[in-house]
């Protein structure tokens, strides 16, 4: 029944250092279904962007290199694309919004050409149809007086109406992927809810695919189906939303959500935070990566590292050799110190 | 509500009449900042009115949370308290300790008050050692040419405390406190992740004891395992050494978590004050509403099901703050002719709950 | 007291990543620098130039005219044929002159080597000026926003409108002139060194004023003063630190501009009186006869300008490279 959109296979996306190879992304495999939304959640160094732009093609060799891997989409590999046929697909079949929007917007034109020159890109119209589809874009993401605002400069605009343009602009060729990379971070809280609604509304109204990465599990929560927690380049686990949130099987997604503090917590007790700081990519730990910071590791998880497999439940996959025994719904903060 | 009690809040000037478990109290504080015209003779032609008029009182050994968007003036607030920028009106007075000679010989501690707004530089001096501040960007706050040792003694050497041999023992004690080991004193800031330089920055602030601490957005920087760290390490601190902190965030689940009591800040004003979870759990001004709406939480069946108070427009310019109530611009129950007109004073609606509204009511937001 | 120390659950943990030795900036700076190989090749030609040119003194005769057979010889000796007496006027390069002699029968390599002093002087003493007063300038400035900054940004306004060429060639006879100031003040190098330290520190000065107004705003300034440090700790232990990448870039960039207006001075006539050799006289006296075709007298002194300016530059750029802090191996 489920109707495959994306498929990413063993990607494995490494960036030549001054200091050794930075393994960012190292075996990381998932599907999206189409209208699937879909959360990848990490700290930062988890390989959560490199993976975004992995499939984006965004990767600049020689420093960053895809060693191996397959991204299918919709029955293209992405990989083995032309760039000019890769082109076709950036911006047009899949879009991508960024943190930053002032970076993304090109300062010197105004949003309107910015806006004109993708659809024209993409669409097989005139530059005064794209100019239409322009204003009705910045109409979808409710910005005041769209026609005349698309002669305005990007510097125009507050933070927040600048990434109603980004997302405009990722939607104005009706993508059948958004891959969005912390659109909320840069904003305010009031405003993130703004942005989210936005497109959430919007995603949900087009049937459009969501790849929202973020570091925050509060906005995974209200906004995906689906979760991936990722650590040091790797899935650590993968499952419906409730599954992740209320039946965590992996330590580490366990400690994330356990080391949150919760806007609904009705006392005040210690958090649960994971020990430690990330690895660093470029010496990762024997075995298990997240051995190190583990609390519950054995001798097996210094030795072998453990890959993504089938859990009790369907669809809830995860990485740890201890996952079948563990029962972590069961573990206070508190019995997990000894 | 009487109309004592509306005109009560922060009038207190009279710094004889702090109560003794008062460590802090700002009253009126506001600060601007003037903007200039013209390239030789410079005139002002506006102001970016960052505080305007804000009053509370921090007590001895409490976290006082103080919670708003960019812009609202809390990260102004907190360099206005410190002195790190002249308030522009206002008074800022701390209860001191001063070590005098006691009558019958040796030395006794006394207490005092003392405006910092208005102190002169050799008290503001003195003062240093019992107010510190702890930043929020753990990158730019460590001075990147210097090595540990030398940031975390910056504080004993301006204050000419122990010889060398003294301050690099304390150095390597500090460090202890904080979690890092004491043998990295000769290294770098840069050799260092986030989490680690916060608490470099952390004990760099311990450094001679201080009794209170303004931590500015402290974990707003760092990953969500490495914040609850610094969270659990504060509160360790604030335990074990008796500290009053002065917690500056944007983050309203990090301000509940660590606060006693919360004040919420909008366009340079407080417009709620509240004990921590009477704030959370009944929110009377209709911008926390908003704000406490906003905040993602980490359950997916309560999130989906939760109403979002979605607030329309942008914030208005702290240059050109609306008339009347300055939330009315954006407010879902403004009322014109009153709230663009009026503004509304802090009352007290409750025990130690003062709200800045009209039209206060409880709406429950989880 | 809690039966643990704060920070208990999480120390040494914490301190987890931290390589065994200690990378100080000056590890990070001189690595950098050696990855520069134009740098690196600047470098060791400035070096042996220096040595070379500053020896120089101390291997001649101090006679004119004692014709000593040593290495080099005096600027000013004429070299006659042993033979016949003659004055050895114009002679192309060969084994024993490399780079000939010149139209009174100097030895021109002895005459580029003696004359790169009065460059390399005018560089350096301009350069240690400029940083100096650029410096401090720029610091007071930066530090001090309101009527300080604009009176001294106005007095850098009216010295970079100056036209340089003409100020130098009006007081450069002036200043001589001048009977308070020391006798070694009055030489040609150091009249021109000391004239364009004054013409040149205002690009250093702007520059050092932009990096103090940024640097005063950053949270660490900010954390020193909440410790309570004073304006002169703060910008001598805190600030200027910090700023150091751009004033030794800069510097390292007037040094060269130096050199080509002391040459274009002295080109004109107007700098080092002869017979005094330098780089810009010899370069002026060889461009006249270069034409008939005696060729190398020019070609040597241009020469030696061109590679000392050259490497100058490339020293900054290595320098730049090598300071730039978005360059710092950082692990974040």
């Amino acid at each position: 029944m489920s109707d495959v959109l994306l498929a990413v296979e063993d990607l494995r996306t490494y960036f030549a250092t001054e200091e050794g190879v930075v393994r960012a992304v190292d075996g990381v495999s998932f599907t999206i279904d189409r209208g699937e939304r879909r959360g990848v959640v990490g700290e930062s160094g988890s390989g959560k962007s490199v993976t975004a732009m992995s499939i984006m093609g965004l990767i600049e060799p020689p420093a960053g290199q895809i060693v191996t891997g397959v991204i299918n989409f919709d029955g293209l590999n992405l990989l083995e694309l032309h760039e000019d046929e890769m082109r076709k697909v950036r911006g047009g079949r899949i879009a991508m919004i960024f943190q930053d929007p002032m970076t993304s917007l090109n300062p010197v034109y105004t949003v309107g050409q910015q806006l004109v020159e993708t659809i024209v890109l993409h669409q097989n119209v005139s530059k005064s149809d794209a100019r239409e589809i322009a204003a009705q874009s910045l109409a979808d993401v409710q910005i005041p007086y769209p026609a005349a605002r698309l002669d305005d400069f990007p510097h125009q605009f507050s933070g927040g109406m600048r990434q109603r343009v980004m997302i405009a602009m990722g939607l104005s060729c009706n993508p059948e992927l958004l891959i969005a990379d912390e659109p909320t971070t840069a904003l305010d809280v009031t405003t993130q809810a703004q942005i989210l609604d936005l497109m959430l509304a919007l995603a949900d109204d087009r049937g459009t695919s969501v790849l929202l990465i973020t570091h925050d599990l509060g906005v995974v929560a209200g906004f995906c189906d689906t979760v991936q927690v990722m650590y040091a380049g790797g899935i650590v686990e993968s499952g419906s939303a409730n599954d992740i949130f209320y039946d965590p099987k992996h330590p580490y997604s366990w400690g994330l959500l356990g080391s949150m503090t919760r806007l609904d917590a009705a006392q005040q007790h210690r958090l649960n935070s994971v020990r430690g700081a990330p690895p660093s990519v470029i010496n990762l730990p024997q075995g298990c990566r997240f051995r190190p910071r583990c609390d519950f590791a054995v001798d097996v998880c210094q030795q072998r590292l453990p890959l993504l497999g089938p859990s009790d439940v369907e669809g809830h996959t995860v990485a740890c050799h201890r996952a079948a025994e563990l029962d972590l719904k069961l573990v206070t903060p508190e019995g997990a110190a000894q | 509500m009487t109309t004592e009690e509306v005109i009560s809040y922060g009038t207190e000037t009279d710094p004889e009449d702090m109560p003794e478990d008062v460590l802090l109290r700002v009253s009126h504080l506001v600060k601007e900042f003037p903007i200039k015209r013209g390239i030789f003779f410079k005139s002002q032609v506006g102001a970016v009115h960052a505080v305007s008029d804000i009053s509370f009182q921090v007590r001895k050994g409490e976290t006082l949370g103080l919670v708003g968007e960019s812009g609202c003036g809390k990260s102004t607030t907190a360099r206005c308290v410190m002195r790190l920028l002249e308030p522009t009106e206002g008074q800022v007075y701390f209860r001191r300790e001063r070590e005098v000679a006691a009558p019958g010989g040796g030395t006794e501690i006394v207490s005092d008050v003392v405006d910092i707004a208005t102190a002169d530089s050799a008290t503001m001096r003195a003062l240093r050692r019992q107010i510190q501040i702890v930043f929020q960007d753990p990158y730019a706050s460590l001075n990147p040419r210097m090595t540990v040792a030398s940031i975390v003694s910056e504080p004993l050497i301006v204050h000419r405390v122990g010889t060398a041999q003294e301050r690099l023992e304390k150095v390597k004690e500090l460090l202890a406190v904080v979690g890092l080991s004491p043998e990295h004193t000769n290294r770098y800031p840069h050799e260092f992740s986030g989490g680690q330089r916060q608490r470099i920055g952390i004990a760099r602030a311990l450094a001679l004891n201080p009794r209170f601490i303004v931590l500015d957005e402290p974990v707003s920087a760092l990953d969500v395992s490495i914040q609850a760290q610094v969270l659990n390490l504060l509160q360790d601190l604030q335990e074990e050494y008796g500290l009053t902190y002065l917690f500056i965030a944007h983050d309203l689940s990090v301000v509940r978590h660590i606060s006693d009591r919360v004040a919420v800040m909008y366009l340079g004003k407080i417009v709620e004050f509240a004990e921590r979870d009477t704030l959370y759990s009944e929110p009377m001004h209709p911008y926390t509403h908003a704000l406490l709406s906003a905040v993602p939480i980490p359950d997916p069946e309560l999130e989906r099901s939760r109403e979002r108070i979605i607030l329309q427009g942008e914030i208005p310019s702290p240059s050109d703050p609306p008339p009347g109530c300055r939330f009315n611009t954006r407010c879902p129950i403004a009322v014109t002719g009153k709230c663009d007109v009026d503004e509304p004073l802090l009352s007290k609606l409750g025990e130690g709950h003062w709200v800045a509204c009209h039209f206060p009511a409880v709406r429950k937001v989880f | 007291m809690s039966d643990r120390s704060p920070g208990a659950d999480v120390s040494l943990d914490a301190a987890e990543g931290i390589s065994a030795e200690p990378v100080t900036q000056w590890d990070l700076f001189r690595t950098r620098l050696a990855r520069h190989k134009q740098a690196r090749i600047a470098a060791i030609f400035l070096s042996l130039l220096f040595a070379i040119v500053f020896a120089a003194p101390f291997v001649t005769c101090a006679e004119r005219d004692a014709y000593c057979g040593k290495l080099l010889e005096h600027p000013a000796t004429q070299l006659r044929d042993p033979q016949t007496g003659l004055l050895l006027v114009q002679s192309p390069p060969s084994t024993s002159r490399p780079f000939g002699t010149d139209d009174i029968g100097r030895d021109v390599l002895s005459r580029v080597i003696h004359g790169g002093r009065a460059s390399l002087t005018v560089g350096l003493m301009t350069g240690l000026i400029v940083a100096t007063v650029g410096t401090v300038v720029g610091a007071l400035a930066g530090y001090y926003p309101g009527a300080v900054d604009q009176v001294l940004m106005r007095i850098v306004d009216v010295i970079l409108g100056l036209p340089l060429l003409p100020v130098a060639i009006v007081f450069g006879s002036l200043v001589p002139q001048i009977p308070v100031l020391p006798a070694f003040l009055k030489e040609g190098a150091w009249v021109i060194a000391f004239l364009l330290g004054i013409l040149l520190w205002g690009g250093l000065a702007r520059i050092v004023r932009a990096e103090f107004l940024s640097l005063r705003e950053k949270e660490f300034v900010e954390a020193a003063r909440a410790a309570g440090s004073n304006d002169r700790r703060i910008i001598f232990r805190h600030i200027l630190p910090n700023a150091m990448s751009p004033i030794i870039v800069a510097t390292t960039l007037v040094v060269g501009t130096a050199i080509i207006i002391e040459a274009a001075l002295s080109f004109l006539g107007f700098g080092v009186r002869p017979p005094t050799p330098t780089w810009g006289g010899m370069s002026a006296a060889g461009a006249r006869v270069a034409t008939k075709g005696f060729w190398w007298e020019f070609l040597a002194s241009s020469s030696a300008l061109v590679a000392t300016v050259l490497a100058v530059n490339f020293m900054g750029d290595g320098l730049r490279d090598a300071l730039d802090p978005t360059q710092t191996i950082e692990r974040k």
